[in-house]
């Protein structure tokens, strides 16, 4: 098996290598770049190339790409244009604030979704399958923004109940019930986000694990419909499901971007959009990159639980 | 026969599902609305000063906006907007994801090789970062939304197209075609695309939804539709400013949205009653 | 009474599938008696109804089926009158069952020291380690060698022989009264199914069971069975010993059944011999006796209403107004070896 994860990984390199390239190429050929965000028509061209070479713009294009590519090798992002501070910095300031928002609520949807899904699936056709199955077609449907902005109506505006904004209120930065506080809503919002897929996934896992064959064979030898429930179903359902986990990985930069930019929560999503809206290259591309190369390993990930935990694959690599 | 039972299957599903049924008549009606919306007297861009944010009441069923403009009117054609970029992405998208998955599939070799690697290397970046970085190199506007959707949602149709492309040149018929001396391009026409029809069809559907709630969530942070037009997600943005005092601004096109986007859904799941026969599981 | 005497009596039985808006009636009157360490075969073609009845039997239909009958005793108890939990606990216990397919038979993320000591701690209320032991025994009275380590083995490690093996050893582990069997063999290689059908006659030797087979080949029941019941179109059209279904057969669907097994001793030019025609839709069952479409004797009250058994000597019964069957007038050699 490590020989598989050898060659995985092997495979992996060469295909982030493209996507660096494709990146970077994409930023920088773009019509419109950081330089043109710094410079008006009115400067003199040697003010121009002066700005340029002190960004480091006026090197040739492979130079450019080389540099970068060491750079973040090393963990360097380089340094926003708009704000002039370490990318990594930033970073590793705002990725523990996302963090802490789609860890806990991945995991709470997760646990909810194996509940629901099991129950829905065991239940196909009756009303409490259909109630629960409709109530996550309506989940899907639901732009997440929106149900954040109605929530904060009546949390924040209507009820008063509720901090609107950030993650902390200025000055309680050391107060767990304030960061509670600020806290709840967006986690709510995010476990409503997350919740509707996978109870999908796990219901139509459990429709499928209950029309295996070993499933009547159960039966006939006299387990109750809990106990192949609980001792069958739920492991062959929670099987794949794991796998998901890997998946989990990307979503820890970009998992949360428009919630976070609708509740001000200082994470990597408002991060992210500034940068969009304010044409900070280096920022959009660092973060581009990483996310990028966390959605490769989160599928590695995903490959290696599941030849982990089946044992039918276990025995062919 | 078989077909017979499938039809048959479907509109048993369709007749006893009521939100089917409902699905099926608000689809019809907001196209139909949106198509016809030029014929409603009232004119989206009138500004009333006097009559800003404004509650619903009679004489605007669904309050005015920020500058005065009747919001219903306003909304509705949002909602064309909406619907506009919700299946013309899912045609770019489709006509891509189909092109790329037949050609893929029936030469093989180098170029089914280096196509796949494109879809991996275009599914390696997560879709909402790539969309929304490309929307930004692009001029904003109703254009290069829909190009940037279709251009980064294909890859599943693709890879189905692909599957369905493979196993159908595999069977013996396509062997033979070969050897009377059909041309390849007359055997793919003819075989593939009619087999893969049906989950085109179904991935249509679930496309259009998608589209439309990506398109909310760029137009809602900026990146997408710019005004004048609106489309839902961008009302929803202007709804964020003056949330506190205008909550409907905010309810009605959030509330459209969730109705089309479920309804398209809901159409893509009797669709696959009558296409995947396994999914009538339970009989025989 | 008779009922004492049996293992299992079946008396009217009738199951009905609902499935949208149509029924289907897949067993349409059945009567069955099984009698203590008999082997009893039942056969029939395909949607002839053989599954489901045992199936109702043991319980194990969906939701979505009805089950109506007059009579259904097994060992000396009501099952009409049980609660689902008290037929639980004869499930895999007293009475057991196989299926015809071994490949999917198994759940492949458990080991089958799992699945043999799951049931045995189910219905014998031991510990697990002896539930080990037991399974260990289990195995070895299926003669599949080394079973101490194969208990810690998975499904896919196993052929489709040894599963079937595992398969009846689960079954048998808590030394059941009746076993049925659906199918055992047809999934199997012809030698494999050799190999099982002598491993079940040992085993019916040794625990002095009932076996229900159920096949659609008359070469194994041949072989097996004491008596043999005859199924299509959801009833039961002869029953009898081996000895007469074979030898005395009174209805014609036996009859043409009998002929259409290749022969070995056959002239070479002869051709093969199908029953012409196709098993009746279930849901829209004919009036009369459902073979009458396809039977060379049919006559004009056969389609009309579905004739009264007619009893002959030593038990044997056949649901045909014929008496005789003249075996010149089936096109072919007679009927009988």
């Amino acid at each position: 098996m490590v020989k598989y994860i050898g060659k995985r990984l092997l495979q992996a390199i060469p295909l982030l290598l493209i996507i660096t390239v494709i990146v970077f190429c994409m930023i920088h050929f773009a019509p419109y770049d950081a330089i043109d965000a710094m410079t008006s028509p009115q400067m003199s061209a040697q003010t121009v190339q002066q700005i340029k070479a002190k960004y480091g713009y006026d090197k040739p294009v492979f130079v450019q790409y080389l540099l970068w590519i060491k750079g973040v090798a090393t963990g360097n992002f380089g340094y926003s244009i708009v704000t002039h501070q370490s990318i990594s910095s930033d970073l590793a300031a705002r990725i523990p604030a996302t963090m802490q928002l789609v860890i806990p609520s991945y995991l709470v949807a997760f646990l909810l979704s194996i509940v629901l899904g099991l129950t829905s699936g065991s239940h196909k056709g009756k009303w409490l399958d259909k109630l629960i199955d409709g109530l996550c077609s309506v989940g899907i449907a639901t732009p997440p923004f929106w149900l954040a902005m109605i929530l904060i109506f009546f949390m924040g505006y209507q009820f008063n109940l509720l901090p609107i904004l950030g993650m902390h209120t200025i000055g309680m930065e050391n107060s767990f019930p304030d960061y509670l506080a600020h806290y709840i809503m967006p986690f709510i919002v995010m476990v409503i986000a997350f919740l509707p897929d996978l109870t999908r996934y796990v219901r139509s896992s459990t429709i499928g694990q209950l029309s295996e064959d070993y499933v009547v064979v159960q039966r006939a030898f006299g387990a109750s419909r809990f106990e192949i429930l609980s001792k069958h179903v739920a492991k062959n359902v929670l099987l794949p499901i794991i796998t998901k986990f890997g998946m989990m990985l990307p979503m820890l930069v970009t998992g949360a971007i428009i919630i976070e930019t609708v509740f001000s929560w200082p994470g990597v999503g408002p991060y992210f959009v500034k940068a969009i809206q304010g044409m900070d290259y280096p920022v959009v591309m660092a973060i581009l990159i990483l996310s990028s190369a966390l959605v490769i390993l989160g599928n590695l990930l995903s490959d290696i639980l599941y030849c982990a935990t089946d044992p039918r694959i276990r025995e062919m690599r | 026969m078989e077909k017979h039972r499938r039809i048959k299957n479907m509109f048993y599903a369709l007749k006893h599902d009521k939100v089917a049924i409902f699905s099926v008549i608000f689809l019809v009606f907001i196209i139909l609305l949106s198509i016809f919306a030029f014929l409603i007297p009232t004119d989206p861009n009138a500004i009333d000063p006097e009559n800003m944010l404004s509650a619903p009441s009679a004489q605007h069923w669904f309050g005015t906006d920020e500058v005065g403009r009747d919001y219903l009117i306003r909304t509705i054609y949002g909602g064309r907007v909406s619907l506009l970029v919700g299946v013309l992405a899912m045609m770019t998208s489709t006509v891509i994801g189909v092109g790329v998955g037949t050609v893929a599939g029936y030469f093989g070799g180098l170029v089914d090789n280096i196509l796949m690697r494109i879809v991996d290397v275009l599914s390696s970046i997560p879709w909402m970062i790539l969309i929304t970085v490309v929307s930004i190199l692009l001029k904003p506007g109703l254009q290069t939304i829909i190009l940037v959707i279709g251009l980064f949602t294909w890859m599943e149709i693709a890879r189905l197209v692909r599957a369905e492309t493979l196993s159908v040149k595999e069977r013996e018929f396509v062997m033979y075609s070969n050897f009377i001396g059909t041309s390849s391009m007359h055997i793919v026409i003819r075989h593939v695309i009619p087999s893969v029809l049906p989950t085109i069809i179904i991935s249509a559907t679930t496309s259009i939804a998608n589209a439309i709630m990506t398109e909310s969530s760029l137009s809602f942070l900026g990146l997408g539709i710019q005004q004048p037009m609106s489309s839902w997600g961008s009302l929803l943005q202007d709804a964020q400013g003056n949330l506190q005092n205008a909550l409907y601004m905010a309810l009605l096109p959030g509330i459209l949205i969730i109705l089309t986007v479920f309804s398209f859904n809901k159409i893509g799941d009797i669709l696959r009653v009558l296409i995947e026969p396994k999914v009538t599981a339970g009989d025989e | 009474m008779e009922e004492n005497k049996n293992l299992l009596t079946i008396r009217d039985l009738h199951t009905i599938f609902h499935i949208r808006n149509t029924n289907i009636e897949a067993v349409r009157g059945i009567d069955l008696d099984v009698g203590y360490g008999e082997i009893v075969g039942i056969v029939g073609e395909s949607g002839s109804g053989k599954s489901v009845t045992m199936k109702s039997v043991m319980g194990i239909l969906p939701d979505n089926t009805t089950i109506n009958a007059e009579k259904l005793v097994f060992d000396g108890a009501d099952l009409l009158s049980m609660s689902e939990n008290e037929r639980r606990k004869l499930r895999g216990c007293s009475m057991g069952m196989i299926f015809q397919d071994p490949m999917t038979a198994l759940n492949p993320l458990k080991k089958i020291g799992f699945h043999l000591e799951e049931v045995l701690m189910r219905h014998c209320n031991i510990s697990r380690a002896e539930a080990k032991k037991q399974a260990i025994e289990a195995l070895e009275k299926v003669e599949i060698p080394c079973p101490e380590k194969r208990l810690e083995q998975y499904p896919h490690e196993f052929s489709g022989g040894m599963r079937q093996r595992v398969l009846i050893a689960m079954a048998l582990a808590c030394k059941p009264k009746l076993l049925i069997a659906d199918e055992p063999t047809t999934a199997l290689d012809v030698t494999i199914q050799a190999q099982i059908l002598e491993l079940l006659q040992k085993l019916q030797k040794e625990e002095k069971m009932s076996i229900i087979l159920i096949t659609h080949d008359l070469g194994v029941v041949a072989s097996l069975c004491d008596r043999i019941a005859v199924m299509y179109g959801g009833l039961i059209m002869e029953t009898g010993t081996t000895d007469q279904i074979f030898y005395k057969t009174r209805h014609p669907y036996t009859q043409a059944l009998l002929n259409a097994i290749p022969k070995p001793n056959t002239q070479l030019k002869k051709r093969l011999e199908p029953i012409p025609g196709s098993a009746p839709s279930l849901a829209h069952p004919p009036a009369g006796c459902p073979f009458a479409p396809r039977c060379t004797f049919a006559m004009p009250e056969c389609r009309t209403s579905i004739p009264a058994y007619q009893q002959f000597e030593d038990g044997q019964k056949s649901m045909c107004l014929l008496r005789e069957i003249d075996t010149q007038k089936l096109a072919g050699e007679g009927g009988s070896k």
